[in-house]
Parts: structure tokens; C-alpha cells; sequence
């Protein structure tokens, strides 16, 4: 187990680093300048000093070094566009909004899967199993952008139940949120249905029923803590889908979060802001891989952890 | 001798002769796989479904733009903003009428202001309604609904633009079926591309195995641990942007996936004796990999490609609706849902169309490529 993790650690480290890199070079083989948004109004000499400024007239391995030595200590640079302002303050400022809503999709979403995933099996074949088929269907396919404009001019714009955007009280946060957990949610629904189909199709479920336990008891007690356990692995696809929904949620809603600001560094190519996000995307997505590795040994001792993946 | 038996006698019954070469005649005609696949597959009503609409869809996308004489880049500023008009389906809502609501301290001004901010004239307003009262918290206004019939105002009465014009008044029906073709093109592009490196990688890594396995495997590790979204926008953003770098961006890390199952399978497969017995008639590696492995791992490729080709046109979407996709004058679903929403508040056809069709087109890929699953291999049916 703990040679596992240290193995599991440095892959880790390896891929973040390579990611590192590569975005730091890409960012330096990047057409245009940071500084062409100024209008073109800008004398070479400003131009000059700003570069100076912002330790842009080095020499790119000296810039890359400088780069990586801050990102281990949690400094990002600072941003092109907004005067001084570290990236890492940026970011800190703008994650509370996108936790929140990603937090609150996850939950919801999960929940709402997992009670969906459980109906259409327990009630296999039947028309509540094939509606909640057709939503998970409708929720893996149908793009959350799309999903989110809908909501907003139905639920919004037309019949006024809920405010447009913005990111001010509770009730702010309900369309955005159902706008991010609607894949979330189909995905675990589909998955928790496969696995609790096979759950109740085995010998020991067959074996309590025999013994004639409750029908309440088979379900909750047996099956559906089995059926549990390898939800677990779709946290992964999960957390991708609520970085990628991020981007476009925050923005038609206009909450202050991290896709938003990712968004509009790109496009103002706000160099130093867009690394600091992708790193940060990336060791989100590289954690929550590992921690779910680990958890899923951790949790069902069937499976052993024997390093690399099955 | 009781009535059952006598009515039953021994006599009455007859031996019937089995023929040793007729006990072994198949009286069933012989299915092939694919025969046996698609039989599977018709029966599944959802996933036929879904081949009809994409079937539809590709038809009105090929056709679509023939249909009427506007050029997909051909703008008409006095044409602009136009909602569906279409002869004959005025019921369905399609009668080119635009309602606007306006604001003003009695139903008269805000009905005047209407007429002045959208500069129409008085004769063209059909239809006036309240829609919300003066109150607390609209400052007092009247909120009125006004129809009006702007065909009519902008002096072309017997034009017909099927699915209403966009901000350059360019015709969005030739646009959002240009553009449908445009996401399809990327996303059968991209799953094509994904197809063919996953099956080699997959391939060789799974059937040399040993040391190539194993570094071909960490070199996958270390790219699966990349998010793609990471990926795919610093290529975009590093290529120019276009039909080629979305693709190229695609494809960068589409692969793995399939790379993975590949190599899964052939690994099973590799040592059955199938193989031996080719091996043991001096076939060649290539021989082997192309004509025996290959062929029976072809269900898993194709069950995999199909559900790629969905995820190419959401990816592909997404990004142009970040800013990052096609450059205009060109069109994809994305491009235009991504313009659609900036005054989509006023002019929601602009939104619905191509917002519908993406929608159809993304359930129907999805449910063809679950039906396909469950018809190509039986074992992995969900």
C-alpha cells in the first residue's frame, strides 16, 4: 500500500510538472503580446519597461526557472491586465463562488443520481425505470451551456421565478447549480442502475431473500450499500464536468468564480492568470483521480491495490 | 386395460427414422455477426429512433442549405433581426411577427417609445398588451408586450427567411445547417482520428507487451493525468484558430480511451489459440495484429467511436462558445448558439434553433451508440 502511494505520488508530481512546462512554453510561443490590448498605445520604450517589469526581457530558460521555483511556493506572478494584482490573490479571491457551486452541483447532483440510479432498478422494466432513463439521457447528452440559456430565459427571463444572474443570495445559486449538476447527476444515475441491477441479480441478495429478510432491508441494507461502492470511480468523469461547466456556467450567469476569470483571461491573453488556472485545474483533476483510487481500496476490501490500473 | 391406454395403443404410434446427416442440417438460415448485430439492434426501438433523427439531420444538413437562394455569408443589414417566417406555418408561431417590450408611464408612451427606440412606424404595431402593471418594483412603468409585424415595416412583405435572420441579417437557416454539417464533420473527423492512433497504440502496446507495454503505458498514465479541457484550449489557443487546430486539439488526448480498451482486448485475445495456430503457420507480426486481433476487438472500436463522435460536438461547441472555436463568417452549432446569446432575451429564435438541434443531435449518438453497445456485445449490456 504505501509503496503503491509513493508510486502513485511521483506520477503525480511528474504529470503536474510536465504540465507545468508545457504550459509555460506554450504560453512563450504564444502569438500576440500581453500588452497588444493597450490599444497599440504604448511607445516601444513603455513597452520596454513593462516587459522589464514583469521579468519578460530575461531569457526564456531563466523565466521558466524563476517560474517554477514560485509556483512551489504558491506564487503565480501577477496578472498583465489588472494592475499588480498577484495571480494567486486572484485566484483566492474568485475560488469561493465556484467552490460553492460546484460544491452544491456535486451534492445535489449525486444525490439526486444515486436516488434515480436506485428507482430505475428497483423498479426495473417499469415506466419509471425507462423515464429515468430517458433523463439520464437527456442529461449526458444535451450541453450544459445550452441546458443553462433555457433555464434562463424560461425559468428567468419569461416567468420571472428566479433572478437572471448574478451571485448574490441563496436564491441566486439555484439555476446555476441546476444548470452544473444536470450531468453530474445523469451519469451517476445510469451508473448507480448498472450496478445495482447486478447487485440484486447476485447469490447473496438471492440467499436473503431465500431467508425471507425484508424487502426494505434487502434494498437498503444489502444492496444498496454494494451498489455504492463503485460510484465512487465516476467522481472522476464528475469533476471534469463540473471544471468544463464551470467555464460556461459562471459566465451566462455571471458569478464571479474562476471560470469566468478564466474565460476572460483568455481572452485578453492574460498570460500569468491563465497557467495559474490550469494549474490549478489540473491538480484538482489530479488529486481527485488519486483520492479515488485510494478511497475505492480503502472502502471494498475485495479490491486489492496491486499498483497500475486494471 | 384401462380407456387412456387403449386409446393410446402401442400400435397406433410410429417410429420416425432419424437420418444421421439430416441431425446435423441447420434449420435456421445462418447468421453472420453483423447480421446477428443488426437483428439485435432493429429490435431496440430508442437506438432506432436515434439513427432516424441523426439520419434526418444529416439529410437537412446536406439539403438544407439548397433549399433557399441566400448565401450562408451573404449580409443584409436592412434584413436584420427577422424571426422565422415560413408560408403556410404562421399557427405554429413561425409568421414573422416580433414582439418587443417596452417601458413607459402610461400604455400610449410606452407604446411611443417602442415605436421611436426601434425606429417603426405606427401602422405596423398589431397587437399591444399589458404585461405587468405599474408596481413597487418596476419604479412605476408599465410593462407592455408589443406585436409587431416587422416584415411589414421593413418593406418585405414577401420575404421569407424560414428560420429568422441574425444581427447581420445573414439567413439562419442556410447558416445553422451549414453549420450542423460543420459539427458533424468535426466530430466524425475526430472520433476517425481518435479511432485509428488508439488502435495502433492500443495494438502494439497490448501485443509486444513486455518493456514497449510498459513504457507506452506510463507515457499514457502521465497523459491521462492531464485534464483534457487543459489541453484541448492551450492548443486552440496556441494554433490558429479554425476547422484544423479544433480537430488537432480533438485528437491530442482523444486517443487514449481507446488506446487503453485496445490494448485490454488484445491482450485477452493474444493468447488463444487461435493465435498460436496462425503464429504456427508463419504468419507475421502485422498479419497477425491486422487480420486476427484486430477484427475481433472491431466491436469494442466501433461501440467506442460511436460514443466519441458525440463528445467531439459538445467539445467542439463548448469551445466556440468560449471564444475559441471558428472564426466568423463560418458557422458551427456552437458559433451560433454562442452569438444567439447575446440578444437572445429579445430574439429567442436565434437560440432555440440551433440549441434544438444540437440537442437532437447529441440524444440521438448517444442512444444509437447505448443501442450498438447492447447489440454488438451482449455481455456488456447495461
Amino acid at each position: 500500500m504505501a509503496k503503491y502511494l509513493i508510486q502513485r505520488i511521483i506520477y503525480m508530481i511528474i504529470t503536474l510538472l510536465i504540465i507545468i512546462s508545457a504550459t509555460f512554453f506554450l504560453m512563450k510561443i504564444m502569438p500576440g503580446s500581453p500588452f497588444n490590448n493597450l490599444g497599440g498605445k504604448i511607445t516601444p520604450e513603455q513597452q520596454a519597461f513593462l516587459e522589464e517589469k514583469y521579468g519578460l526581457d530575461e531569457p526564456v530558460p531563466v523565466q521558466y526557472f524563476n517560474y517554477i521555483t514560485g509556483v512551489f511556493q504558491g506564487d503565480f506572478g501577477v496578472s498583465f491586465q489588472y494592475e499588480n494584482r498577484p495571480v494567486s490573490q486572484m485566484i483566492l479571491d474568485r475560488i469561493g463562488p465556484s467552490a460553492e457551486l460546484g460544491a452544491q452541483a456535486l451534492i445535489i447532483g449525486a444525490i439526486l443520481g444515486i436516488i434515480l440510479g436506485m428507482i430505475a432498478a428497483i423498479k426495473h422494466n417499469t415506466w419509471l425505470d425507462y423515464s429515468s432513463n430517458i433523463i439520464a439521457v437527456i442529461g449526458i447528452s444535451i450541453p450544459s451551456f445550452v441546458f443553462a440559456g433555457l433555464l434562463q430565459y424560461y425559468l428567468a427571463v419569461k416567468w420571472q421565478i428566479f433572478p437572471v444572474s448574478f451571485w448574490e443570495s441563496p436564491i441566486h445559486t439555484v439555476l446555476p447549480t441546476i444548470a452544473l449538476m444536470i450531468f453530474p447527476m445523469a451519469i451517476c444515475a445510469r451508473f448507480m442502475r448498472t450496478e445495482m441491477l447486478e447487485v440484486l441479480g447476485s447469490d447473496y441478495i438471492e440467499l436473503a431473500r431465500a431467508k425471507g429478510v425484508s424487502n426494505n432491508s434487502i434494498m437498503f441494507k444489502h444492496a444498496l450499500r454494494n451498489a455504492l461502492i463503485p460510484v465512487i470511480t465516476v467522481l472522476g468523469p464528475m469533476t471534469v464536468s463540473l471544471m468544463t461547466g464551470t467555464l460556461v456556467i459562471e459566465q451566462i450567469f455571471a458569478v464571479p468564480g474562476i471560470g469566468e476569470q478564466f474565460v476572460t483571461s483568455i481572452n485578453t491573453n492574460d498570460y500569468p492568470v491563465i497557467m495559474g488556472t490550469t494549474i490549478l485545474f489540473a491538480v484538482l483533476f489530479v488529486v481527485v483521480i488519486l483520492i479515488v483510487d485510494l478511497l475505492y481500496g480503502l472502502i471494498d476490501p475485495r479490491i486489492r491495490i496491486t499498483g497500475g490500473k486494471e | 386395460m384401462d380407456k387412456a391406454t387403449e386409446k393410446y395403443s402401442k400400435e397406433k404410434f410410429q417410429r420416425v427414422h432419424v437420418r444421421e446427416e439430416l441431425s446435423e442440417e441447420l434449420t435456421r438460415p445462418q447468421l453472420s455477426f453483423w447480421k446477428d448485430a443488426w437483428l439485435r439492434l432493429s429490435k431496440n426501438k430508442g437506438a432506432i429512433g436515434g439513427l432516424i433523427v441523426i439520419l434526418l439531420i444529416v439529410a437537412l444538413a446536406l439539403v438544407g442549405p439548397l433549399m433557399n437562394d441566400y448565401k450562408m455569408d451573404e449580409a443584409n443589414y436592412d434584413a436584420a433581426y427577422l424571426p422565422p417566417k415560413v408560408p403556410g406555418l404562421g399557427w405554429l408561431g413561425l409568421d414573422g411577427m416580433q414582439t418587443y417590450e417596452v417601458q413607459g408611464t402610461t400604455v400610449d408612451d410606452a407604446v411611443q417609445r417602442g415605436i421611436t427606440g426601434y425606429e417603426i412606424e405606427e401602422q405596423y404595431v398589431l397587437n399591444t398588451e399589458v404585461v405587468e402593471e405599474p408596481n413597487e418594483s418596476n419604479d412605476n412603468y408599465y410593462k407592455v408586450a408589443m406585436e409587431v409585424d416587422i416584415y411589414a415595416a421593413k418593406g418585405l412583405d414577401d420575404t421569407y427567411y424560414w428560420f429568422g435572420t441574425d444581427n447581420m441579417g445573414r439567413d439562419l437557416w442556410t447558416r445553422i445547417w451549414k453549420g450542423t454539417q460543420i459539427s458533424l464533420l468535426i466530430g466524425v473527423l475526430a472520433a476517425l482520428i481518435d479511432m485509428v492512433i488508439g488502435v495502433l497504440y492500443g495494438g502494439i502496446s497490448g501485443y509486444y507487451g513486455g518493456r514497449t507495454d510498459n513504457i507506452m503505458q506510463r507515457i499514457i498514465e502521465v497523459l491521462s493525468g492531464i485534464p483534457n479541457l487543459v489541453i484541448v484550449i492551450l492548443m486552440i489557443m496556441l494554433l490558429d484558430p479554425g476547422l484544423t487546430a479544433i480537430i488537432i486539439a480533438l485528437s491530442i488526448t482523444g486517443w487514449i480511451g481507446m488506446a487503453r480498451i485496445v490494448r485490454g482486448q488484445v491482450m485477452k485475445l493474444k493468447g488463444q489459440e487461435f493465435v498460436l495456430a496462425a503464429r504456427t503457420l508463419g504468419a507475421n507480426d502485422k498479419r497477425i495484429l491486422m487480420k486476427h486481433l484486430i477484427p475481433n476487438v472491431l466491436s469494442v472500436i466501433i461501440i467506442n467511436t460511436m460514443f466519441t463522435i458525440p463528445s467531439a460536438i459538445f467539445f467542439e461547441s463548448f469551445l466556440s462558445f468560449i471564444g475559441l472555436g471558428l472564426v466568423p463568417p463560418d458557422a458551427s452549432l456552437g458559433t451560433l448558439i454562442d452569438t444567439a446569446f447575446d440578444d437572445y432575451r429579445v430574439y429567442p429564435y436565434m437560440l432555440v434553433f440551433p440549441a434544438v438541434i444540437i440537442s437532437l443531435l447529441m440524444i440521438g449518438f448517444n442512444i444509437l451508440a447505448d443501442g450498438m453497445r447492447d447489440a454488438l456485445d451482449p455481455k456488456m449490456r447495461r
